[in-house]
């Protein structure tokens, strides 16, 4: 006895509608030949639904079914009776089965490229060759203008205290003036390159937006000759011919959040975000980076000076200091210390002849006594 | 299509036809529902997000099917991969759009700005503003596709277009809200619904949206009379008390307002939907606010004991496996905790137990929520409604199809996806 004999005399009361109107209309449900047999009250059979295709819906509390004759119809019946709902369960194995979209998946398949593709090609080129082309056009008074806020924002973030947070004694002042000139010589900027010394123990030194170069003091005391000072600064004047600092602030702001677009879910996509924005960042600042120590070396080597103290100051902050490891290089905004010092050494022009050092005896001492 | 249909047949004719006055119902699993929204989380995590497209649609379903009008469930039609094909298309478009808007507004404050460090962190932060109006256009679109997805009876819902004009009378709604320091607020929250109400449709019949705005107004006012009487309270109690009693009273301070707040949007939706006809028949809502309130009550202090177990299970947690990977944490000296817990970072074990364990609590708490503050508020909401002359909705006549194209994945995109 199949499934199907079992429950020939099985009978249910349910609603119908022809998916016309919202009109309901009594009908009695039944089986019939592989049929689901729908009748009204007077025995006239309004209808077959072929138990093949028929699917149904279940109702949140499972008390319900609402059945159709296929996938695309809009003919419902309404069932509460248990025992109809079981029986056709039985008959049915694919009552509750879903179809699968291959067409949406297709075309979902082939959109998701475009969205990665689009995605990928305004963060790492549109938006980069827009902002390099964009930092020109800013009024240079402007650009000065903004450089001068950040300096003020970074002093006091770096709470460098006292009424002047940089170094100024006058021989040191021109000491500095002096590097400036020999390695700025050719130069050519719609503003003036300012250079100034921070009173802070930090090993640092950074370019910002208008022309205008921070030394912090810690760095010129690390350093053993001036020639390693001016290795620093040469980058930092790399930075500022390139407008990195402006460029960098634009692109950052221009890729800001369509990272987010992809991945943000409220579902923990922050935290990916967050890291592959960090990344992303970071790999873009290395280049940059590097970039700016090509310059280096160019400007150097113009001035008629070694790469080579450059390179040995990068080796002894790589002793002491050590590389980033691991998952964090990735995060690093600069590349290895240990390259850099490799590739520092390997554009040295003047080898073991002799040059003019860049500043005098009496200049570096001055140098390295105008924080006190 | 059927084929086999003789025309319908109507029951015997009595004279003048009742006002039928039925009260709808709503009866859903717990389980499942946390089944599915715990599930889900766990799987779009590990997708990338991808599946929450699935996910939503598993728990509109769900929902949907749970509201009973007249014996008959709701029905929601909607595909995952509509939503997701949405979804891609709005990033191709925000991804260009955003960025030249960022890269351009950023430019030209920059190049216009003043010397105030103030101006010019303003205006480099003016392209927040850019994306503004495109949340309204997209909270309109996702409304039309939820209704165009939602069936009753095998009848269709449907919503017209104009969210362009929605978006327009929203910004300057919003414009007047915040001139009038946020009074006007019942007036704007009228308005948008009268928009969208007067644009919905059950089949061939329109929805419309009728009352007055200012039955609003009070209890919107009511969240002002608290907020300057605990400012008065505090101010003056400040000065005389130690300071945990002050600190207690901000805190009740901000639980009265909270309250207050959620009292007017329960308010609010009894309201406009007591207002809301359809054809003939017409709405009526009988949501007791305070009885919403203790839910919602109930659900916040089910939450706190959960919150609580996870932050000692998450620390504990975290603590062990560090220990396992012999960056020990030691709690006994809390000065070292922060220097050992970076040290511990370094570890790609202890980074990956960390994320793992973040997003397996973050998806319990968002099944949680699920239960104590969408279903068992939706279930009061519902079984509060009462649809009069129901036999009015017969004379509906089936809606065409409408491709209600991106499905929502814009308003999903942009963060501002609704019936979840």
């Amino acid at each position: 006895m199949t499934a199907l004999d079992q429950y020939a005399r099985l009978e249910a009361a349910a609603r119908y509608y022809d998916g016309v109107s919202a009109e309901p209309q009594s009908v009695i449900v039944s089986f019939g030949e592989r049929t689901l047999v729908i009748m009204n009250f007077s025995n006239h059979v309004n209808a077959h639904w072929p138990l093949a295709s028929l699917r149904a819906l279940e109702s949140s509390d499972r008390a319900t079914y609402q059945l159709v004759p296929h996938r695309d119809s809009d003919e419902r019946i309404v069932l509460n009776d248990p025992e109809m709902m079981a029986a056709i369960r039985t008959v049915c194995p694919d009552l509750m089965k879903r179809e699968i979209d291959r067409r949406g998946l297709r075309r979902a398949l082939v959109w998701a490229g475009g969205a990665v593709a689009a995605v990928l090609l305004m963060v790492f080129v549109i938006i980069p060759q827009l902002a390099g082309q964009l930092a020109y056009l800013i009024p240079p008074e402007r650009e000065r203008q903004m450089g001068d806020a950040v300096a003020k924002q970074v002093v006091s973030f770096l709470g460098v205290s006292g009424e002047e947070p940089f170094c100024t004694t006058p021989d040191g002042l021109a000491a500095v003036e002096t590097m400036r000139q020999r390695l700025a010589a050719e130069i050519e900027l719609p503003y003036p390159l300012r250079v100034d010394v921070l009173d802070h123990p930090l090993v640092n030194a950074f370019a910002l937006p208008g022309g205008r170069i921070i030394l912090f003091r810690g760095l010129i005391d690390e350093a053993d000759t001036p020639e390693e000072v001016a290795g620093v600064l040469a980058h930092e004047i790399g930075h500022i011919v390139s407008r990195d600092p402006t460029v960098g602030a634009l692109r950052a702001a221009g890729t800001a959040g369509i990272l987010g677009l992809l991945l943000g879910d409220v579902f923990g996509g922050a935290i990916v975000i967050a890291v592959t924005e960090a990344a992303i960042n970071a790999r873009y600042q290395r280049d940059v980076e590097q970039r700016a120590d090509e310059t280096a070396y160019r400007l150097l080597a113009n001035a008629g000076l070694p790469t080579t103290p450059f390179a040995g100051f990068f080796a002894r902050m790589g002793e002491e200091h050590g590389d980033a490891e691991g998952l964090l290089a990735y995060l690093a905004s600069h590349p290895q210390l240990s390259d850099r010092a490799e590739r520092a050494e390997a554009a040295d022009r003047i080898g073991s002849n002799r040059f003019e050092p860049v500043v005098s005896d009496r200049d570096w001492v001055a140098m390295r006594e105008m924080c006190e | 299509m059927s084929g086999f249909i003789s025309p319908p047949v109507t029951g015997p004719a009595t004279g003048a036809p009742e006002k039928r006055v039925i009260t709808c119902d709503f009866e859903a699993n717990e389980k499942d529902l946390f089944r599915t929204a715990l599930v889900g989380s766990l799987l779009s995590f590990a997708t990338l997000g991808i599946y929450r497209f699935w996910m939503i649609t598993k728990l509109r379903r769900h929902y949907w099917g749970g509201i009973k009008i007249d014996g008959d469930p709701l029905e929601y039609t909607g595909k995952p991969l509509e939503i997701l094909l949405g979804f891609l298309i709005a990033v191709i478009i925000l991804a260009i759009y955003l960025g030249l808007i960022n890269l351009g507004l950023t430019f030209l404050g920059i190049s216009f700005a003043s010397e105030d460090p103030i101006a010019t962190a303003v205006s480099l932060n003016v392209s927040v503003f850019a994306t503004v109006p495109l949340l309204f256009y997209a909270r309109y679109r996702a409304m039309r596709y939820l209704l165009a997805r939602t069936r009753w009876r095998g009848i269709r819902f449907g919503m017209a277009p104009g969210a362009a004009t929605f978006m327009v009378r929203a910004l300057l709604l919003w414009l007047l809200t915040i001139v009038t320091l946020g009074i006007m607020y019942p007036y704007l929250r009228f308005k948008l619904a009268k928009f969208m109400t007067d644009r919905a449709y059950f089949g061939s019949l329109n929805f419309r949206q009728t009352g007055y705005w200012t039955e609003l107004f009070v209890p919107w006012i009511t969240i002002y009379g608290v907020g300057i009487a605990s400012a008065v309270v505090n101010f003056a109690a400040g000065h005389a008390l130690p300071p945990l009693m002050t600190t207690i009273l901000s805190l009740a301070t901000y639980v009265l307002l909270s309250i207050a707040f959620l009292r007017f949007q329960f308010i609010a939706f009894r309201c406009l939907w007591s207002g809301k006809v359809l054809g003939d028949a017409g709405f009526d809502n009988k949501l007791d606010i305070r009885g919403a309130l203790l839910t919602y009550g109930h659900g916040v202090l089910a939450m706190i004991p959960r919150v609580l177990f996870a932050g000692v299970f998450m620390l504990g947690a975290l603590v062990a496996i560090a220990g396992l990977v012999g960056a020990g944490l030691s709690l006994t000296d809390l000065d070292q905790l922060p220097g050992q817990l970076v040290q511990a970072a370094r570890s790609l074990t202890v980074i990956v137990a960390a994320l793992g364990l973040y997003l397996l609590l973050t998806a319990y708490f968002f099944a949680s929520t699920q239960i104590y503050f969408v279903q068992r508020i939706l279930a009061l909401e519902a079984k509060a409604m009462i649809v009069e002359n129901t036999s009015a909705l017969a004379a509906s006549q089936q809606r065409a199809h409408d491709e209600a194209a991106e499905g929502g994945g814009f308003a999903d995109a942009l963060g501002v996806d609704i019936g979840l």
